[in-house]
C-alpha cells in the first residue's frame, strides 16, 4: 500500500537529495566514523532475505533428499558403516514418509511438505550441505556467523551493514522466534565486531501485542497525544540548545531527528505487526497458528524495507528429534508447510519473490540410521548429522527447479558438489550484490570476511 | 611510495617486511621532544598549538567555565557536578588555570575517578561476569569476576604505577612468590582468565589471552600470526607460538584471597573436599586406564596428523582412545629435550626408522630393546611399544628395587609432574579433556557446586581466578596454518622478536609469564607507554592521537601529534609510570578548556583539535547522570554486580551492573556498550532511533523521571510553588537555572489541558472484561460479576502474586486462564456488545494439565441465559461454537469456567479464547488478539513527571560540550 505513505517517501527522497539519506540517518554517526559499507559491489538480484531456521536440525532424508536405498537396507547395518555422530546409531532407518516428484522439474519431496512441494519449480535444493561438528551450538554459530567457536558477526548483520537501511522507522534486521530464544540466544544474530546497530532485533512472536513484541515501543504512562506534546517540548529544548551552539552540529541535529524517527517507529512498528490489517483470506492462507502469524508479520516487515528477517521455529531446538521422528517431524512440518508455501505464493503475487531471497534449513541434518538407547534399543529417531544435509533457497535470483549436489546412496555424507556454510554465505552475499572476497571489515588489524578464507558461490543455482 | 612498497611486498618474505617494518614510527624509541622555554608552562597546549600554526589554524576560544568544569567532572569521574558545586566552582576568584589545577586534584583523589577509568580498562580487558556459553553442568557465572573489577578500580584510585598494574595482571602469582605484591593482587589476573571459555577449546582460550595482552598492552595484532606470518608487521608465527608456550605452561586456579577466612565457611570446605575426593577417585580410574593402554597411546602419538585437533566436538565412545591423551603423549614425546631422554630417546630413534644408541639409554629400556635379550629383531613398533608399556607398568611400586635409579626414571614417566600418564589435580576446566564423558560430568558438577558456593558467599570469602605455572613448563611447536595437527618446528617460550631488535630471547623461569610481564613494561619497549597514554587521551578527547588504538603496527596511521604522544609517554615513564600524573597534565592543560564546536573544513575530522569535540555521553555516564539528577544514585564503591535496567534496576553506578556476555541486554548493544566477547579498543558512537525509544519509553527512564519529579516537589520548607519546582528541575538536570523563555515553555507545557491521559485502548479490547463469580444453575446466569482487580500485562488476577492471598488461583490470560479455588470463584471472561448484531462464536476449550479432576464451562448471555455447557477433561479439546447469537448494544456474553462442586481446583488451568464474529465476518472480537487492559503497575505520568523526563533525555543533558 504505497499510497499510505507519500509523506514518508517524499521526505526520504528529500533527505537523500540533501546528502543525508533518511535511511542513513540512523547511521550518520557511523558513517562519519567511516564504519559503514559503501553499498553493494554490483546490482544484486535480491534486496532482502527471509530465512526460515529449522533449529534443532531437520532430517533431510525425510524431507527433501529421498533415499530409496534405505528401504532396501531397512533394519540392516549400512554396508559402509555408520559415521560417528553425537550418539550411537544403528541400522538403516528408511523414511516413513513417501516421496513424490513435483512440478516440471520433478524434484522429489516427501509428504511432509505437500504445499511447499507445489513450488519446487521456484526452488533450488542444495542437497550437499556439510557442517563441521555434530553439536547444536557450534553448528548454529557456523551457519549464522561462519565460525563455530569464535565471535563473528552474523549473516544478517553483514547484510544490513552492507546494504544499509531502507526504512529507518523499523529495525533492519529482525529475528523472530515464538516462545523465546533458540539455543545460543542472541549470539545467533550478533553483530560481533560490527557496531551494535547491526545486531538483529529479537521479537518473541508468541505475543500478539506490540509492546510485548518490541522492547520500549510504547509508553504505558501517557497517551499518544500526551507524548507528542512532551516530544514537542523536548524538541523545543533541543532546538534552543542547538541554536546556542551555532546551529550547525550534525550530531545534535541527528539526535533531534532520531526522536522523530522513534516517535514514528512506534506507529510504523505497530502497523507492521498488526495482522488485523491483513484480509482474512490471507490470514487463512498463512494459517492462524503462531507460525502463520510470524510468517505474515515477516512479509509485512519485508514489504516495509526490513532487510533481513530470520524466522526460528521456536525456543530451544524443536527439530531435534532423537526420538519418534515420524510423529515429531509430522507435527513440526505441519506447522511450517502452510506458512512457507503461503509466503511463496504471496510474494509471487506481489512481485516481491524476484528480489526476495527465501532460505530454508537448519544447522545440520539427521542420520539415515536409527538412534539407539544406551541399551542398544531403537529410539525411532535420528541423531545429528553434520556430514550431509539439505538447505533450499528460492526467489531473489535463484534458479528454480534445480538440485545442487548430492549425498551418498544412504544420505549420510555429502559427496557431490559439497557445500559448506561459507559457500552458502558466499551465494547469499552474491545475490545481494556483494563479492564475498571483497566484502570486508577492518578489525584488530585484519580485514575480516564473513567467509573467512573460503567460500565459493554456487553458480549453478544462480539464475 | 611507502604504500607501494608495502603492497609490493605483501605476502613476500618476512625479512622484507621486517625491513620495512623497522622504519615504522611505533618501533622507534620514545624520544622526549624539545620544548622551548615559552612552551614549558603547558607543553600539551604548546605542541597542539604548534601543529595548528603549521596548518594555518588557531586554537578556538576558551569555553565557559561551567562547560569545561562539567567536562572535567565527566571525563575524570563519569559523574556530573551538582548545581551547588558547579556554582561555587564557577565563582572561583582566581584564574582558570588555578581553578583547573585545584579541581583536577580533587577529582583525581575522588574514589569515582577509579570507577570511571576502570570501565575504560574493562573494555580493553573484555570484562564479563559470565563465561558465555557453558555446558555439562558447568557454572555459568565466573566465581567473583567482580573482584577483578574492584581491583582495577582500586588500582586507578591509588595510582598503582602502570608498569606494576600490567605486571600484576600477567603474573601476580609469581610476583607474590617473590614478595613483590600482596595476596590481594591475585585478583589482577582476571585480565587473563575472564575471557570467553570457547567451550573449553584450549587453542582458542590461549589465542584470546594472547590477543588481550598484545592488543591491550602493546597495541600489536599478534593474533594475526596464528596461521601465517603477520602480513604487515614483523611478527612471525614463531612469535605467536612462543607466547602460546607461555600460556600453555600456565593453568587456571581458583584461589581464596584470604585462605584463613575462607576456611571458616563449613559449606565451602565441604564442597572443596567433595570435589577433591571425587577428583581423586576419577583421576585414578583414568590414570590406570592410561597406564594399561600406554602402548596404544604411544603408537597413536607417532602420527599426530591423524589425531583430531583440540575441539569441543570430540566424540568418545566406549573403548576409544581419548584424543586429548594422544595429544598429550605427542606433546610429551615431541619436545626437543626428549631426544636425550634415556627412557624415550630410543623410542624416538626407532620411530624415525633409525637404530637407537642404547649405550646411554636407561638400562631397563636398553635391556628390553636389546636383540640379545629376546633373541629376535624388533620389526614392528607395536612390539616396541608393548615392551615400553610393560616396563612402565612394572615401574609402579618398585621403590625398593636394587636397580632403583633405572626404575625411578621409568616411574617418573608414569607418576611424575609433566608425565603423560599422571593427571594433575588441577582446576577441572584445565584438564577436563583427559576424562571421558562418564568421569568428566560428575567432576564438572562438583566444581559447579563449589563455584556456586563461592559466588553466594560474595564478600564473605573473596576469591580470584588466577593463572599459575604448571609444574613443568614446555615449549610448543608451530601449528602450520593454525591447525594443530600440522606440528612444525618447536619454538622456545618467549615473546616478540620485534621487542628485541629481531631476535627473541628464550624465557627460562617456569612458564615465562614473569619475564613476559617485565618485557611488556621495560623502559625501552616503545609500545606500552605510547599505547596507554593514547588510551588516556581518548578518554578526554573522544579520539586517540593514534586512531587505531589497539593497532600501532605498520598499518596504523601516523599519530596526529607524534611529539605529543612521545612527550606523554616519556612523562609517564619518567614519573614512575604514574597515570594520574599524565591525567593531570592533560586535564589541567588549557587544551582541555577549549570551547566545543565544529572544526574548520580544512580539518573536518578535528585531528588538530582547534575545537573541543562535542560528545554524547556513553551509556554508563548517561545512566549515572540520570540517577544523579533524580537524587537516587547510590555511590558506594565495589562489590558484587546488580541489575542495570528494568524496574528492579540497582541505583548504583553502571559500572556495577552485571555484564553477561551470553545474554547482553539489547539496550546495551543499542547504546554501543563494549562487546564483552572481544577486546574493545574503542566504543562506537551510533545514533539510532532505538536509543530514543529507550529514553522515551523504557521503565528505567520513566522511573528516573518520576523520582526526579518527587525530588523537586518539596523541600524541608514544604511543598514548593511551581516556579521553584521548574527551577529545581533545571538545576538538578543541567546544573543551572532556566532562562526566562525556558521557564515559560515549561509552564506552558504544564498547563492543564495537556495533562497526560492513559493510553487509549482500542474498542475491540475494551469490549472484554475479566472477573469472577458464581454460576447459578437455575437462572443460567452469573450471580454477580466481580471484576478482577489486577492486570500484570499478561494476566488479570487477584493481585501482583499468583495465587493471590485473597482470591487464590483465579485468573485470565489471552489464551485461557485458571479457575478459582471454589465455585464462587469461577473465572469469567465477559464480552459487552458495542453493537446490535447477529454473532457467531468459535472457540475450543481444553484443560492444560493431566491431573486433578475435570472442569465445567458455560456460555451465558444477558439476554438469552444459558447458551452452552461443556465438561472439560484433560486430553480432549471441546469445540465450543454457537451460531446466530442475537445481541443488542450493551448486552453481555459471559464465558465461565469453574472447578466443579467438589471445589477441587488442583491443576485446573485451561485454554479458552473465544472469538466472536458478526455474521459475514465484517467485525470480530478475538479474546486472544484483543486481550489487554491497563496494567495495574502503570501509572499515568503526571505533567511534572513528563516535564522531568523531557529534561533528562534532552541534548543538553546527553551531550558534553
Amino acid at each position: 500500500m504505497p499510497g499510505d505513505k507519500p509523506d514518508l517517501l517524499g521526505r526520504r527522497h528529500f533527505l537523500r537529495r540533501c546528502g543525508l539519506g533518511f535511511g542513513a540517518l540512523g547511521l550518520a554517526e557511523v558513517l562519519a566514523a567511516g564504519q559503514s559499507a559503501s553499498g553493494p559491489h554490483y546490482p544484486g538480484t535480491a534486496k532482502r532475505v527471509i530465512h526460515f531456521f529449522l533449529n534443532g536440525g531437520p532430517s533431510h532424508v525425510d524431507t527433501f533428499d529421498p533415499k530409496p536405498a534405505l528401504q532396501k537396507h531397512a533394519g540392516r547395518e549400512l554396508p559402509q558403516g555408520n559415521l560417528r555422530t553425537e550418539r550411537k546409531t544403528g541400522a538403516a532407518f528408511p523414511s516413513p514418509f513417501e516421496f513424490k516428484h513435483h512440478g516440471q522439474s520433478g524434484i522429489e519431496v516427501s509428504s511432509l511438505f505437500p504445499r511447499v512441494a507445489e513450488h519446487m519449480d521456484e526452488i533450488a535444493v542444495v542437497r550437499s550441505m556439510k557442517a563441521k561438528l555434530p553439536n547444536h551450538e557450534p553448528s548454529l554459530m557456523l551457519m549464522n556467523c561462519g565460525d563455530a567457536i569464535l565471535s563473528r558477526p552474523s549473516v544478517g548483520s553483514w547484510a544490513t551493514y552492507g546494504l544499509g537501511s531502507e526504512n529507518a522507522n523499523l529495525p533492519s534486521f529482525v529475528a523472530m522466534s515464538p516462545g523465546g530464544y533458540p539455543i545460543k540466544g542472541a549470539q545467533n544474530w550478533q553483530a560481533g565486531f560490527l557496531p551494535g546497530a547491526f545486531q538483529g532485533t529479537f521479537v518473541d512472536s508468541k505475543h500478539e501485542q506490540v509492546e510485548q513484541l518490541i522492547e520500549h515501543i510504547r509508553n504505558a504512562g501517557q497517551s499518544r497525544g500526551g507524548q507528542r506534546a512532551q516530544l514537542d517540548f523536548l524538541q523545543l529544548l533541543n532546538r534552543r540548545h542547538l541554536e546556542k551552539r551555532g546551529g550547525e552540529d550534525d550530531q545534535l541535529r541527528a539526535r533531534i531527528q532520531s526522536f522523530e524517527l522513534a516517535y514514528r517507529m512506534q506507529m510504523d512498528a505497530t502497523d507492521a505487526f498488526d495482522l488485523g490489517r491483513e484480509p482474512a483470506y490471507l490470514r487463512d492462507l498463512y494459517g492462524r497458528g503462531v507460525h502463520g502469524r510470524q510468517t505474515l508479520i515477516a512479509r509485512r516487515l519485508l514489504e516495509r524495507g526490513v532487510r533481513y528477517v530470520q524466522l526460528w521455529h521456536g525456543s530451544g531446538q524443536p527439530w531435534d528429534n532423537h526420538d519418534k521422528i515420524e510423529e515429531n517431524h509430522r507435527k513440526l512440518a505441519g506447522e511450517l508447510d502452510r506458512p512457507v508455501a503461503a509466503l511463496l505464493t504471496d510474494l509471487k503475487q506481489r512481485g516481491m519473490l524476484e528480489d526476495t531471497l527465501v532460505v530454508f534449513g537448519g544447522e545440520f541434518g539427521r542420520t539415515p540410521t536409527v538412534e539407539l538407547t544406551g541399551a542398544g534399543k531403537s529410539r525411532l529417531g535420528r541423531d545429528h548429522n553434520p556430514y550431509g544435509f539439505t538447505v533450499w533457497m528460492a526467489g531473489g535470483g535463484i534458479k528454480g527447479g534445480t538440485v545442487y549436489g548430492a549425498t551418498d546412496e544412504f544420505g549420510f555424507e555429502a559427496v557431490e558438489q559439497v557445500a559448506e556454510a561459507h559457500d552458502l554465505h558466499a551465494t547469499i552475499l552474491h545475490l545481494l550484490g556483494f563479492d564475498h572476497e571483497k566484502f570486508t571489515y577492518r578489525y584488530a588489524g585484519r580485514d575480516f570476511r564473513l567467509t573467512d578464507v573460503a567460500g565459493e558461490v554456487m553458480g549453478e543455482i544462480v539464475a | 611510495m611507502r604504500l607501494l612498497l608495502h603492497i609490493g611486498l605483501l605476502g613476500a618474505l618476512v625479512l622484507s617486511s621486517v625491513a620495512t617494518g623497522r622504519e615504522h614510527w611505533s618501533l622507534q624509541p620514545v624520544v622526549r621532544p624539545d620544548i622551548p622555554e615559552h612552551g614549558i608552562e603547558d607543553p600539551i597546549f604548546f605542541l597542539v598549538g604548534q601543529r595548528l600554526e603549521q596548518a594555518g589554524l588557531v586554537s578556538g576560544p576558551t569555553a565557559r567555565r561551567r562547560d569545561w568544569i562539567r567536562r572535567l567532572f565527566c571525563n575524570l569521574t563519569g559523574l556530573p557536578p551538582t548545581y551547588e558545586r558547579l556554582k561555587n566552582l564557577v565563582a572561583f576568584p582566581g584564574n582558570d588555570a588555578a581553578l583547573a589545577a585545584g579541581l583536577v586534584e580533587d577529582l583525581l583523589s575522588s574514589p569515582h575517578y577509579g570507577e570511571r577509568w576502570a570501565r575504560h580498562w574493562l573494555d580493553v580487558a573484555r570484562y564479563s561476569d559470565t563465561k558465555g556459553y557453558a555446558y555439562a553442568g558447568e557454572e555459568f557465572d565466573f566465581p567473583h569476576a567482580w573482584v577483578y573489577r574492584d581491583w582495577v578500580v582500586e588500582s586507578f584510585n591509588r595510582d598503582l604505577p602502570y608498569n606494576k598494574f600490567i605486571q600484576r595482571q600477567i603474573a601476580a602469582d609469581l610476583l607474590l612468590e617473590e614478595g613483590l605484591c600482596d595476596r590481594s593482587d591475585l585478583a589482577a589476573m582476571g585480565f587473563l582468565t575472564l575471557g570467553r571459555r570457547f567451550l573449553g577449546v584450549e587453542p582458542d582460550i590461549i589465542d584470546d589471552r594472547i590477543d588481550v595482552v598484545t592488543r591491550g598492552v602493546l597495541g600489536l595484532t599478534v593474533s594475526c600470526s596464528r596461521c601465517h606470518d603477520h602480513k604487515f608487521d614483523a611478527i612471525p608465527t614463531a612469535d605467536y607460538y612462543a607466547l602460546y608456550g607461555v600460556f600453555k605452561s600456565s593453568r587456571e586456579e581458583l584461589r581464596a584471597l584470604e585462605p584463613a577466612v575462607a576456611e571458616q565457611h563449613a559449606e565451602l570446605r565441604k564442597k572443596t573436599e567433595t570435589l577433591a575426593a571425587e577428583f581423586e577417585k576419577r583421576a585414578v580410574v583414568m590414570e590406570k586406564r592410561y597406564l594399561e593402554r600406554s602402548a596404544e597411546y604411544m603408537l597413536a602419538a607417532l602420527d599426530i596428523s591423524k589425531v583430531p585437533p583440540p575441539d569441543f566436538a570430540e566424540i568418545i565412545e566406549g573403548d576409544d582412545l581419548i584424543p586429548a591423551q594422544i595429544r598429550r603423549w605427542h606433546e610429551f614425546l615431541s619436545q626437543e629435550v626428549r631426544g636425550e631422554d634415556p627412557v624415550f630417546g630410543p623410542w624416538l630413534s626407532l620411530g624415525r626408522g633409525e637404530s637407537p644408541d642404547l649405550s646411554w639409554a636407561n638400562p631397563l629400556v636398553a635391556e628390553a630393546l636389546s636383540v640379545e635379550a629376546h633373541g629376535k629383531s624388533l620389526v614392528a613398533m607395536q612390539e616396541v611399544a608393548g615392551r615400553y608399556a610393560e616396563l612402565l607398568q612394572r615401574s609402579v611400586g618398585r621403590e625398593k628395587d636394587n636397580v632403583a635409579e633405572a626404575w625411578r626414571e621409568l616411574r617418573a614417566a608414569v607418576e611424575g609432574p609433566g608425565s603423560p600418564i599422571h593427571i594433575p589435580r588441577d582446576y577441572i576446566h584445565d584438564v577436563e579433556w583427559l576424562f571421558d564423558d562418564a568421569n568428566k560430568g560428575p567432576l564438572k558438577k562438583a566444581q559447579a557446586a563449589l563455584d556456586r558456593e563461592v559466588i553466594n558467599l560474595r564478600e564473605k570469602a573473596l576469591h580470584a581466578l588466577c593463572l599459575v605455572d604448571r609444574p613443568v613448563a614446555s615449549n610448543v611447536r608451530i601449528f602450520g596454518r593454525g591447525r594443530y595437527p600440522n606440528q612444525l618446528a618447536e619454538v622456545a617460550r618467549g615473546s616478540l622478536a620485534i621487542l628485541h631488535g629481531g631476535k627473541r630471547p628464550a624465557y627460562e623461569a617456569g612458564s615465562g609469564r614473569l619475564e613476559l610481564a617485565r618485557e611488556l613494561t621495560a623502559a625501552d619497549n616503545p609500545f606500552t607507554a605510547r599505547v596507554i597514554v593514547n588510551r588516556l587521551w581518548r578518554g578526554h578527547f573522544g579520539e586517540g592521537l593514534v586512531r587505531t588504538d589497539s593497532d600501532f603496527g605498520a598499518r596504523s596511521g601516523r599519530p596526529s601529534h607524534p611529539e605529543l604522544l612521545d612527550f606523554l609517554a616519556a612523562e609517564l615513564m619518567e614519573h614512575n609510570w604514574s597515570l594520574k600524573h599524565v591525567q593531570r597534565l592533560i586535564a589541567t592543560s588549557a587544551l582541555a578548556r577549549v570551547q566545543a564546536g565544529n572544526p574548520p573544513s580544512v580539518d573536518a575530522g578535528n585531528r588538530l583539535l582547534s575545537v573541543h569535540p562535542r560528545r554524547r555521553l556513553d551509556f554508563e555516564s548517561m545512566r549515572d547522570s540520570m540517577l544523579a539528577a533524580s537524587g537516587e544514585l547510590d555511590l558506594r564503591v565495589g562489590g558484587p554486580p546488580g541489575e542495570l535496567l528494568g524496574s528492579e534496576a540497582s541505583p548504583r553506578r553502571s559500572l556495577y551492573g552485571r555484564v553477561d556476555r551470553q545474554y547482553l541486554p539489547a539496550t546495551l548493544s543499542v547504546f554501543d556498550f563494549a562487546n564483552p566477547e572481544l577486546h574493545s579498543p574503542r566504543r562506537y558512537r551510533t545514533n539510532v532511533p532505538q536509543q530514543a525509544l529507550f529514553l522515551l519509553n523504557a521503565p528505567f527512564t520513566v522511573a528516573r523521571a518520576q523520582a526526579l519529579a518527587r525530588r523537586v516537589r518539596s523541600t524541608a520548607d514544604g511543598e514548593q510553588p511551581d516556579g521553584a519546582r521548574v527551577e529545581r528541575l533545571f538545576m538538578h538536570v543541567y546544573g543551572r537555572r532556566p532562562t526566562m523563555a525556558e521557564a515559560e515553555g515549561a509552564r506552558a507545557f504544564l498547563s492543564p489541558e495537556l495533562e497526560g491521559q492513559r493510553p487509549e485502548l482500542p474498542p475491540e479490547v475494551t469490549a472484554w472484561s475479566y472477573g469472577y463469580g458464581r454460576f447459578d444453575h437455575r437462572s443460567g446466569r452469573v450471580r454477580k460479576f466481580h471484576e478482577l482487580p489486577h492486570f500484570s500485562g499478561r494476566a488479570w488476577g487477584g493481585g501482583e502474586k499468583w495465587p493471590d492471598p485473597a482470591l487464590g488461583w483465579v485468573r485470565l490470560t489471552a489464551a485461557g486462564g485458571h479457575v478459582g479455588n471454589k465455585v464462587e470463584h469461577a473465572a469469567i471472561r465477559r464480552w459487552t456488545s458495542p453493537v446490535s448484531a447477529t454473532l457467531r462464536l468459535e472457540s475450543a476449550i481444553s484443560k492444560i494439565e493431566d491431573c486433578g479432576d475435570g472442569l465445567r464451562a458455560w456460555v451465558s448471555g444477558s439476554r438469552q441465559g444459558l447458551l452452552g455447557t461443556w465438561e472439560i477433561n484433560f486430553g480432549k479439546t471441546e469445540w465450543a461454537g454457537l451460531e446466530r447469537i442475537e445481541v443488542e448494544a450493551g448486552d453481555t456474553l459471559d464465558f465461565i469456567v469453574d472447578c466443579g462442586e467438589e471445589n477441587n481446583f488442583q491443576c485446573d488451568g485451561f485454554e479458552w479464547a473465544p472469538r466472536l464474529e458478526t455474521v459475514g465476518g465484517a467485525k470480530a472480537w478475538d479474546a486472544k488478539e484483543h486481550f489487554g487492559g491497563e496494567r495495574s503497575s502503570d501509572q499515568v505520568l503526571d505533567p511534572w513527571e513528563r516535564l522531568a523526563q523531557a529534561l533528562l533525555i534532552s541534548n543538553e543533558a546527553m551531550f558534553l560540550d
